[in-house]
Parts: C-alpha cells; sequence; structure tokens
C-alpha cells in the first residue's frame, strides 16, 4: 500500500495565496495589496504566524516579492520582471518610504537615497531608482512630494530631490528662525548684527548647507537686509529698522573712514552721500541721515563749517576737549551693551524663563499683555533680586518687555505689589508688558 | 529764514516749542517723528479705510500708560484722515455728563462737531457731505427739485437697519437733514430760517424742541416723545443710536468713515463706562463705516474689563482690535527734541553765529550734556517726560537770555549750563497746575463743545465730589456734602449742604443750572426752583451760561424769576457764568481728574505725574476755587471775606505779549489768541493773571500790530487767529 503524503496547511496556504495574486494580477483589480489582504483571500481571519509560516513555503518564498522585506502590510507583487516594475512605479509605495524615512529634521530625500536606505526589497531598489529619478526629472510627481533643487558637493552645483511635503522646507524653517532670532535677540532693534553672530543663535545651523537658501527665502529676504551690498555675512539689519539702523554710528564710521582721503581726519558731508557701498535698501535712509547731520550729529562725530562747505570729522582725532554743553562720548543709548543673561546652573537663559514665565501668567490672566513684577518675581524664584532686575534691564533695553508704573485712578497697589516694584528716576515701575 | 539774530532771540524769548506736552485736541499742531509709533499709525489708517471699504464698523482701544502718545497718534490720524479726505472725525476727550444721558451727550457732541459748533455751518462737515452725495461732481448750481431727488436716490440706496424704529421716523430725520442743506446754503439765512435750523439741530442732537416746532419739521406724531419739561425730544437711547446710524450711513455714502474718538475713558468714571459700552456695542452693531476708537489708561481700563464694568460682548465689540502704545527709547527721545527745534533751527540755519551753533549742537540751546544726564541711563521713557524735560530746560534759557541780554547769552551759552531756580516742590506743583488749566482753558474756548446743562450739572458735581475727598479741603471750606437729584421730574440739579463755622448750623441749598436756548426748556426747572423746593432748604442758587445761553425772557420766565428774585438776597442767588466761567470749571475738574497725567520736574519725584489731592490742595493754595464765582458760592459762607479783587494786569505784560506774539509767528503758520493768552500766563510771576483779562489784551494788542501790517487775523471761535504778515 502506497504510503500517503501528509498535507502541510502552510505549503496549502502559500499555493492558494500564489493563486490568489495571479488570479489579482489577471483580473487587474487589487493588486499589488498587501500579503496580509490578498490570504484574507483565502483564509478569512488567518494569523500573523501562519501568514509567515505560507511565506516560508514554496510556491509563495519563491513567487512573491514584498516591498519591504518581512513586512506583511507592504506590497506584495509575484516575481516577475514586469510585475516588479510595476510595484516599483506605484506611488503608494514612494508614500511608504517617505513615512519611513522623511521627518521634520529630513523633509528632503534623494530618490538614490531612498533606494539605498535598506527598506525596499534588493529586487526594487534598482527598478525603483530608475522609475522615480524619470518621474523627477520630468515632474511628475503625487501630490505628497515636491522636486526641489538643493545645494550639491559644490558650490555651483545642484542636486534635484524630493520634498516630502508634511514637513516644511528647512530653508524656509531656517530663514524664519533667523528672522525671529533677529527680532528677539537683545539689542537687535536698530542694532546692527553681524551675520556669525546671527547664526551662531539656531543651534546646527553654522553646519547647514542651506543658509543661502535661507537668505534667498522668505522672510528673510524682505525682512533683513545686509548692510554692505557685497557682504551678505557681514552685517545686517531688519529691513523695519532701516530708517533707525541708517543712524547706526557704526555704519557712519564705515563710510566716513572709506570716504577718508589720506592724511585727512575730515570729509565733506555732501561726499558721504555719493557712497556705494551700502545695500540699495538703505542708501536712502542712510542719504537722509547725513541731510540730517547739521542738527543731529552721528555720536562721536563732530561737524564743522569751513570754506563754505560742511565737514565731519570723529571727536576723537580732535587734540582739545569740545565744548562742556556738547556730547563728551557716544552717549551711553547709542552704544547699548548687550550682555548675556544670568544662566542659572540648569543651563535655560533668564530670557527663556522669563519668556516661558510671562507668557504663561499673562496666558492665565486673559492675554492682556500686562503682568505684575510681583507675580513674575514669585513665578522665578530661581532668580534673586539683583539677578532679576538685571536680567529685565538687558531685555528692556533689547526692547523685548516693557515696565509701567501703577498710574489708574482709584487703583491702590497691595504692599507686597508695590515693594516688587523697580523704583527707575523716582518712579516705581510694577507692570510688566512684552513689546511686539 | 530769520534776517537777523534778533529774529531768533524773539524766537526764544517770546515761544517755546516744547509749551505743550499734552495733546488735548487733534487739532492741535504736534510736530510728529513719523517712526514712532508708526506701525501703530499705520494700522489705524488701515482700519480707517477697511471700515468705508468693507461697509462694516470696527472698535479700537487704544490703551497704553499715562503720556505715552495716545492722544498725539489720535491727533496724527484725524489730520492724516481730514487731509486725504477719508473720514470725517469727531474727537470727545473725557465724556461728561450723567450716566444715563452718555448716548445723548454722544450725540449731541457729534452733531455739534458736525455742524461747526453752529458758527460756521455752511463750512460744517455736516453740509459738505450732504453736498458730496447730493453733487459729488461739485457743481454747486442745482435746482432744489433735482438736488432733492438725487438725495431721495441716495437715501433709498442705503442700507441700515431699522429695528424697533418706525419708518416715518427715519423719513423725518432723512428730510430734516435735508432741509438743514436746503436751509443753510442760500446766502442770506434769515433769522426766522435760522431757528428753524436751530430747531432742527437740537433735535437730531437729542435736545428738546417745542412741540409747535416739531410740527413745523414734520417729526411725525409717533416720534414726538415729550420729556419732563413738554418738549420734543429723541425718546431713547434706540433712536438716538438710530440717528447715529443716519448719519453714519450718510457719512459712508460720501465715501467717508465716520472717525469717532472717545479719549481718556479713563477718568469718566464706572458708571459711565459702563453705559459707554452699552452704547458703543449698539453703534458697533451697525452695519457701516464707523470707527470707534476708545483710548485711555491701561490700567484703568483693564480693572474696569476684570471687574465686569466692560461686558465680555461690549469688549469684544469695542477692543476688537487693541493697539498698545510703547514708550520711547533715548534716541527716538532725541528724535522728538530734534522734531520740535526744527521749524527754529531751519529758520536760522543761514545765521552765521547762530547756524554755527546749531552745527555743533544738535539740540541747542538745550544742552546735549543735561539731556544725556536725563536720558542717558535708562531703556525707556514717556515722550511726555521728555518734551516737559525741554520745556523746563527751554524756560531756563528764556530767564537766562532775559537776565544776559542776547549777546552775552550766546556768548557764554557753551560754557554755562543753566541753574534751575531753587524752588519749593510746592511752587514747582503750583505752576504745573496753573499751566495745565490755562492750557485746558484755551483749548476749551477754542473748541466746539456746546452748552448743555447736564454737562455742566456733571462736571460741578464731580469736581466738588472731589474736593471733599480731601481733607484739607473741610479745614478751608464750608461744604459738608453734595447729592445730585435724580427724581423724575427734578425739582432741582444738586443738594448743597454747608456748615456755618461759628454756630455750627447746617445750610442746604437747591442749585438749578439752566442752560437753554428756548422759554419752554427754561421754564419748568425754573417754575420747579421757585414753587417746589421743600421748606427745609432754605437757599436757592440759579446757574446759567449767561454768553452762550441767557435766560430767555418770557412771561412765565420773568415771573418765577421776580418770586425768586423777592425771596430776597439771602435766599435767593442768580450766578451769571461768563462763557470764560464755565469752561474754567471743565478746566478745574479735568485737571483734578488728569492728575496722573501731569508733568512735574522736580529733583528726585516719581514722573507718575501727581495725585487729585495734590492738584486740589494747589489750586486751593493758588486761590482758584475762591476767585471762582460760582465755587465761592457753593464753597464759602455768605459771610466769607471775599477775595481780593484781581490785581491789574502789570505794564510789562504788554511786551511780553507782543514778544510772544512775533516769537510764535516768527516759526509758526498761526497761533491763537487763547494759546498766546496761556502762554503769558504760563510765564514766571504769570500765573495769578486773569484769562479773560489777558485774552482781551492779547486780542487789543494783536489788532494794534494788525494795523501796523505786523500780523493778519480772523475770527477764530473764541478768539482770534492770528497769522504772520508775510
Amino acid at each position: 500500500m502506497a504510503k500517503k503524503t501528509a498535507i502541510d496547511p502552510a505549503a496549502s496556504l502559500a499555493k492558494s495565496i500564489v493563486e490568489s495574486l495571479e488570479r489579482r494580477r489577471n483580473e487587474k483589480a487589487g493588486y499589488p495589496a498587501s500579503l496580509r489582504e490578498v490570504a484574507q483571500d483565502v483564509a478569512a481571519g488567518i494569523s500573523e504566524t501562519d501568514l509567515r509560516a505560507a511565506l516560508a513555503k514554496a510556491p509563495l518564498k519563491s513567487r512573491c516579492v514584498l516591498a519591504i522585506d518581512g513586512d506583511l502590510d507592504s506590497l506584495a507583487i509575484l516575481n516577475d520582471k514586469e510585475d516588479i516594475e510595476r510595484l516599483a512605479g506605484d506611488e503608494r509605495l514612494l508614500q511608504i518610504l517617505c513615512e519611513r524615512l522623511c521627518s521634520p529634521q529630513q523633509p528632503i530625500i534623494s530618490v538614490k537615497e531612498m533606494a539605498a536606505a535598506g527598506v525596499l526589497a534588493k529586487k526594487l531598489a534598482t527598478p525603483f531608482k530608475l522609475h522615480w529619478e524619470e518621474r523627477l526629472k520630468s515632474g511628475t510627481l503625487p501630490s505628497f512630494v515636491n522636486a526641489v533643487q538643493v545645494p550639491g558637493k559644490t558650490a555651483k552645483a545642484t542636486v534635484q530631490k524630493l520634498h516630502d511635503v508634511r514637513f516644511p522646507l528647512p530653508w524656509l524653517t531656517l530663514s524664519d528662525d533667523l528672522v525671529q532670532a533677529f527680532k528677539h535677540s537683545p539689542g537687535s532693534q536698530g542694532v546692527i548684527f553681524e551675520w556669525s553672530d546671527l547664526i551662531a543663535r539656531i543651534p546646527g545651523a553654522a553646519h547647514e548647507k542651506y543658509t543661502a537658501l535661507a537668505r534667498a527665502s522668505e522672510p528673510f529676504q524682505s525682512q533683513v537686509i545686509s548692510v554692505f551690498a557685497k557682504e551678505p555675512k557681514g552685517w545686517l539689519l531688519l529691513s523695519e529698522n532701516v530708517d533707525h539702523g541708517a543712524r547706526d554710528p557704526r555704519i557712519m564710521d564705515r563710510i566716513f573712514q572709506s570716504a577718508l582721503k589720506a592724511g585727512d581726519t575730515a570729509v565733506e558731508v555732501a561726499a558721504l552721500k555719493k557712497q556705494k557701498h551700502l545695500s540699495p535698501q538703505l542708501s536712502p535712509a542712510f542719504s537722509r541721515s547725513v541731510d540730517e547731520i547739521s542738527v543731529s550729529c552721528p555720536p562721536g562725530f563732530g561737524v564743522l563749517r569751513f570754506a563754505k562747505k560742511t565737514l565731519l570729522f570723529r571727536l576723537r582725532d580732535v587734540t582739545n576737549c569740545p565744548p562742556h554743553r556738547g556730547p563728551l562720548t557716544a552717549p551711553p543709548h547709542e552704544s547699548v551693551v548687550v550682555t548675556s543673561s544670568p544662566i542659572p546652573a540648569g543651563g535655560t537663559t533668564f530670557a527663556e524663563s522669563f519668556d516661558h514665565t510671562f507668557t504663561g501668567l499673562d496666558a492665565h490672566d486673559g492675554g492682556y499683555n500686562f503682568v505684575k513684577l510681583l507675580d513674575l518675581r514669585l513665578a522665578l524664584p530661581q532668580y534673586g533680586r539683583a539677578d532679576f532686575d538685571a536680567g529685565l534691564h538687558t531685555l528692556r533695553l533689547a526692547r523685548r518687555y516693557s515696565l509701567m508704573p501703577s498710574e489708574g485712578n482709584g487703583i491702590t497697589l497691595s504692599q507686597q505689589e508695590h515693594d516688587a516694584g523697580i523704583q527707575e528716576f523716582g518712579t516705581r515701575l510694577v507692570y510688566c508688558k512684552k513689546m511686539g | 529764514m530769520y534776517s537777523c539774530n534778533d529774529d531768533f532771540f524773539d524766537a526764544i524769548r517770546g515761544s517755546n516749542p516744547f509749551g505743550s506736552d499734552k495733546v488735548t485736541a487733534p487739532e492741535d499742531d504736534v510736530p510728529t517723528v513719523d517712526s514712532i509709533h508708526s506701525q501703530e499709525f499705520e494700522q489705524l489708517k488701515s482700519l480707517t479705510l477697511q471700515v468705508q471699504e468693507q461697509s462694516r464698523s470696527i472698535g479700537v482701544l487704544l490703551w497704553g500708560g499715562a503720556g505715552v502718545g495716545k492722544s498725539h497718534l489720535v491727533s496724527r490720524l484725524f489730520h492724516w484722515a481730514q487731509t486725504e479726505v477719508r473720514a470725517i472725525c469727531v474727537y470727545l476727550p473725557n465724556i461728561l455728563s450723567s450716566p444715563q444721558h452718555i448716548p445723548r451727550h454722544l450725540l449731541r457732541s457729534v452733531i455739534s462737531e458736525l455742524v461747526g459748533g453752529r458758527t460756521k455751518v455752511k463750512q460744517s462737515s455736516l453740509n459738505t457731505l450732504l453736498w458730496t452725495i447730493i453733487t459729488p461732481d461739485g457743481n454747486r448750481n442745482i435746482q432744489s427739485k433735482t438736488a432733492k431727488k438725487i438725495y431721495q436716490q441716495a437715501v433709498d440706496s442705503l442700507e441700515f437697519r431699522s429695528e424697533g424704529i418706525s419708518a416715518p421716523f427715519n423719513a423725518a430725520v432723512f428730510e430734516i437733514l435735508f432741509q438743514f442743506f436746503k436751509k443753510v446754503n442760500p446766502a442770506v439765512v434769515t433769522t426766522k430760517e435760522w431757528k428753524l435750523v436751530e430747531a432742527m439741530i437740537d433735535w437730531l442732537s437729542g435736545d428738546g424742541i417745542e412741540p409747535e416746532m416739531a410740527t413745523l419739521l414734520g417729526i411725525p406724531p409717533r416720534a414726538r416723545h415729550l420729556d419732563e419739561d413738554g418738549l420734543v425730544r429723541l425718546p431713547d437711547d434706540q433712536h438716538i443710536a438710530q440717528v447715529f446710524q443716519i448719519v453714519t450711513a450718510l457719512c459712508h455714502r460720501s465715501g467717508r468713515t465716520l472717525l469717532l474718538c472717545v479719549d481718556q475713558v479713563d477718568n469718566i468714571g464706572r458708571e459711565r463706562v459702563a453705559n459707554l459700552a452699552a452704547f458703543g456695542l449698539k453703534l458697533l452693531d451697525q452695519k457701516q463705516g464707523l470707527l470707534l476708537v476708545t483710548s485711555g489708561i491701561k490700567e484703568t481700563v483693564l480693572t474696569m474689563r476684570k471687574d465686569g464694568v466692560i461686558t465680555e460682548a461690549q469688549w469684544d465689540m469695542m477692543a476688537r482690535v487693541r493697539i498698545d502704545l510703547n514708550l520711547v527709547t533715548a534716541r527716538e527721545a532725541r528724535q522728538i527734541l530734534v522734531e520740535r527745534l526744527r521749524p527754529i533751527h531751519s529758520r536760522a540755519r543761514s545765521l552765521p553765529d547762530i547756524g554755527a551753533m546749531q552745527v555743533s549742537h544738535a539740540l541747542f540751546p538745550l544742552g546735549e550734556q543735561e539731556f544725556e544726564e536725563r536720558f542717558g541711563q535708562s531703556p525707556e521713557f514717556r515722550p511726555r517726560s521728555v518734551v516737559a524735560w525741554a520745556d523746563q530746560n527751554w524756560q531756563m534759557e528764556q530767564q537766562r537770555l532775559r537776565e544776559l541780554g542776547a549777546k552775552v547769552w550766546l556768548a557764554s551759552w557753551a560754557e554755562t549750563p543753566p541753574h534751575r531756580t531753587v524752588q519749593t516742590e510746592a511752587e514747582v506743583i503750583d505752576q504745573a497746575v496753573a499751566d495745565d488749566v490755562n492750557s485746558r482753558i484755551a483749548k476749551l474756548r477754542d473748541s466746539h463743545a456746546p452748552p448743555n446743562s447736564d454737562h455742566l450739572v456733571t462736571v460741578l458735581e464731580l469736581l466738588l465730589l472731589r474736593l471733599l475727598e480731601v481733607e484739607h479741603v473741610s479745614q478751608h471750606y464750608s461744604l459738608l456734602r453734595v447729592r445730585r437729584m435724580n427724581e423724575v421730574p427734578r425739582l432741582f440739579d444738586l443738594k448743597i449742604e454747608e456748615r456755618i463755622a461759628d454756630s455750627g448750623i447746617k445750610v442746604r441749598s437747591a442749585v438749578t443750572i439752566i442752560v437753554a436756548r428756548n422759554g419752554n426748556s427754561a421754564w419748568r426747572p425754573l417754575d420747579r426752583l421757585a414753587t417746589q423746593v421743600p421748606e427745609e432748604i432754605s437757599h436757592r442758587i440759579l446757574v446759567t451760561d449767561d454768553e452762550r445761553a441767557p435766560l430767555p425772557s418770557t412771561p412765565r420766565i420773568s415771573q418765577d424769576y421776580a418770586t425768586l428774585v423777592g425771596m430776597g438776597f439771602e435766599r435767593f442767588r442768580h450766578i451769571k457764568l461768563t462763557f470764560q466761567q464755565y469752561v474754567e470749571l471743565d478746566a478745574i475738574r479735568s485737571a483734578i481728574d488728569d492728575a496722573a497725567n501731569l508733568t512735574i520736574e522736580y529733583t528726585n519725584r516719581s514722573d507718575s505725574g501727581a495725585t487729585p489731592s495734590e492738584v486740589i490742595e494747589s489750586l486751593h493754595r493758588q486761590d482758584r476755587f475762591r476767585t471762582h464765582p460760582l465755587l465761592r458760592e457753593l464753597l464759602t459762607e455768605p459771610s466769607a471775606t471775599p477775595p481780593p479783587s484781581p490785581q491789574p494786569l502789570p505794564p510789562e505784560v504788554k511786551d511780553l505779549i507782543a514778544t510772544i506774539i512775533r516769537g510764535n509767528l516768527g516759526w509758526k503758520i498761526c497761533v491763537t489768541t487763547n494759546d498766546v493768552a496761556s502762554e503769558v500766563m504760563g510765564q514766571p510771576g504769570m500765573s495769578h493773571l486773569d484769562f479773560q483779562k489777558t485774552h482781551d489784551l492779547v486780542v487789543s494788542i494783536a489788532e494794534r500790530m494788525e494795523s501796523e501790517s505786523r500780523l493778519t487775523s480772523k475770527v477764530h471761535l473764541n478768539g482770534l487767529l492770528l497769522m504772520s504778515a508775510q
């Protein structure tokens, strides 16, 4: 009597799944689909263990290709050249790869990087690369990705990559971060900032290759201008502060220096307006400040009239003292020294703690932007009075916060509220507000 | 350009570009540094345009600390809106009326502004906007019938809500506005026609008119609500809001926003703010073209919001846009000074000596060293403190210039900083308070504020209540208690209780204030004063605005007046206020309530202004209460020693007035005689002068200078507008 061959349920299932795959392909319906979905055709409610067992059996093992090795939910096709190419070009595959490989930190990726990331099945890597590079080149991409040009290995070379639209472009983020850092940095109001100082305020940005793109993107492009046209990585100024910034004594000093002829210590005021160094956005405001020199002399400079000419000179070049009532030196407020905020042991700066606390207290109070100093002091006990006052003074110099006295009719402060105030020129300042 | 150094010295001696550190009227010509609060200014401009373009109404809350520049910003906005013909602007500082009459007071003020205070109705905003609607092309040759047809078409095209308001009422308002247009534009307006126009303005303002006049004006019977005096007037807040809505819609139709600014709301008291907010909600709920800007000190306004004085719904509408003004930096402070100095500097630039000083010292004749000492150390300042500092330093230079003579002063200026004359704190406060009151008087005299009994009663009530808060006052005056009467009908307006010092007897007085142009309005309250005051009240005091609205002379009024006079001088007094005395009450009251905004430059003193008590004590030291006839009557016993008669004006004041006129016209386009009088009284040792007498002298000297072709002038509200002859 012939020996009966034992029936292997996993092999039987494997055979049925392959048949189901073939049927789906022939009927051109639901193909490619995930292996788990196809298996449901032949064994409803199949367990993961049974499915994996089937996958290890012929003919499924050799006839089926999973888009992502071992992932039962990834798309499955029959192991034919035509089918592999079909899966490589399936937009769902690209979307799955984007979801796996892209993040807010890495919203951009090349097709090559995707193919080589070790996620795709080996058989798919090359056709995937060929298909999507072609689509990238032709600009026929699905809506969840965009094509972007990013800097290549050399300064002039660019590479085309895919951008996962769920995440903002890094240079746009950087552009916005730079502008925000500029606006909220101590001393930024009307004070010139060095590019290197600014970029240092964004963690990791100095090593980013997107800085050029960030400078050319909004909001940086329209809100920040280079003081000198040919020095994009030199001094910067917020465009909203052009009038203010054009009066910065350092700009006058540079222009004065460039206009100075060898051996001279004075420059004809009219000549200053002929300068070509400043960026075009700044030049008109600078010209206006030059027009005002006779009534509003820049700090550190003096003006004299000689032979019908108005001449500008540096006070430091004058050997005799100026008259008693003139400015002896650059006024203190013209050369704001931006000092670092006190840093507690935890590593958070005073400015950060203060911002955070103010925002919380203000929100709790209804968002009227009017918080009592007493509440702020109580919420920031880690800072002693001197540190608190010094830190707040710095923030005020940077025009980030402003203080106000109690002056309303019929309002009486408690002794604590009064004591928490800061006395300044005879006024007790008890309220704090954030400046917009 | 100044032709010689003396012109420049005249400017220093006779004018002060820092003399005004607060804006009390939007027409104040205050120099502006464009970059300061520029973002907020642009936002307000944009909102004004949005209101017009999008046919909506928007509420804006403009808030910040005292002296930060709120009123200045409003002034900038008004100037822009009027220059660009974008809005009809109405500025209402410190609105005062009884709380329940706030809507009526607002309407009255707006209509008064729209009709140019009734003095120049042809040139008034209301007439201009009606012309714009009727003949947009500016053609003024138009037949009455055609005008009516076009007007009616425009009216029919307007969109506005009428819930609870009858169509005949709306039609009556439109018809009265057209009749106003018809009657004020002929070359000659007869007395009879003018009476009709006045009645129209009264009714549109929410004031009562006689029933016969209402019939003549075609006011429908259903809208003829009779008040307690038997006069026809707008019955309630809903109808008042409807007139507002119609006026706003017409403004919108003429291409302009109605820009209404209620300033200093922090000073008007919580009950008034509550009523203002309730009415503001009604106004903003309209569809068309109102930009309602409410302005005040942040701390007070916020407290009222948190305490529920302003409800959430009201807040959402009135403070839909909140604009919070920031203080200025030292750099901006310097710009303010440079800007204010610019008119004088630019005229003196070609003078060799002076021009050279200006080149070396940008703030000349103010010292940069002193500026740095005062402002170099702190991150932020109130603009008002900066101007007050400059004002004081300018005055010191004026003093030195007078003492040393021009040549020595100029030669020694650079080497010698000015020495502040040693003054006590009280002296400094007195000078600041006197300047403040006088400048308020000058502004009130130059305004279109309509005479109104409710307003005057409120001013008097608040002033007396303030005085009672100060213990110091009770030592010097007999006033014990003040009570406003609110019963309907009111037998009188205020009940005053005084104590006779020697005997300790309490004496009560009934005060009735009548500011009315027609007999019916005036008769009822007078009759009640004459016949219905209870026995326990032994004194009756009648107060009238004798210059603008004297007691009408009808048989019934004459009879009651004779009854009152017959009671004898001990039991009845009639205080006839001049316009000057009327505005002085308001100026004193507002100076006390606005004490926080007073800038007092004194060593180690807070720059948070003064307290109401300090201002009251200062006014007492200056004898401002006893010298006012009404306050004297209410604050002192009948037998109290009368104040000394005002001293005659010192002879040197004539030269001073001429210098001030020359100094101002040397760099300003024009100056009013009221402002000159205020500046004269701001000079050292002149604050005790009588404003009216000083003003009269200013007018006479200005007329003499005009006869010598040194200036030109024209009548301007309650004084003259002086302009350079060049």
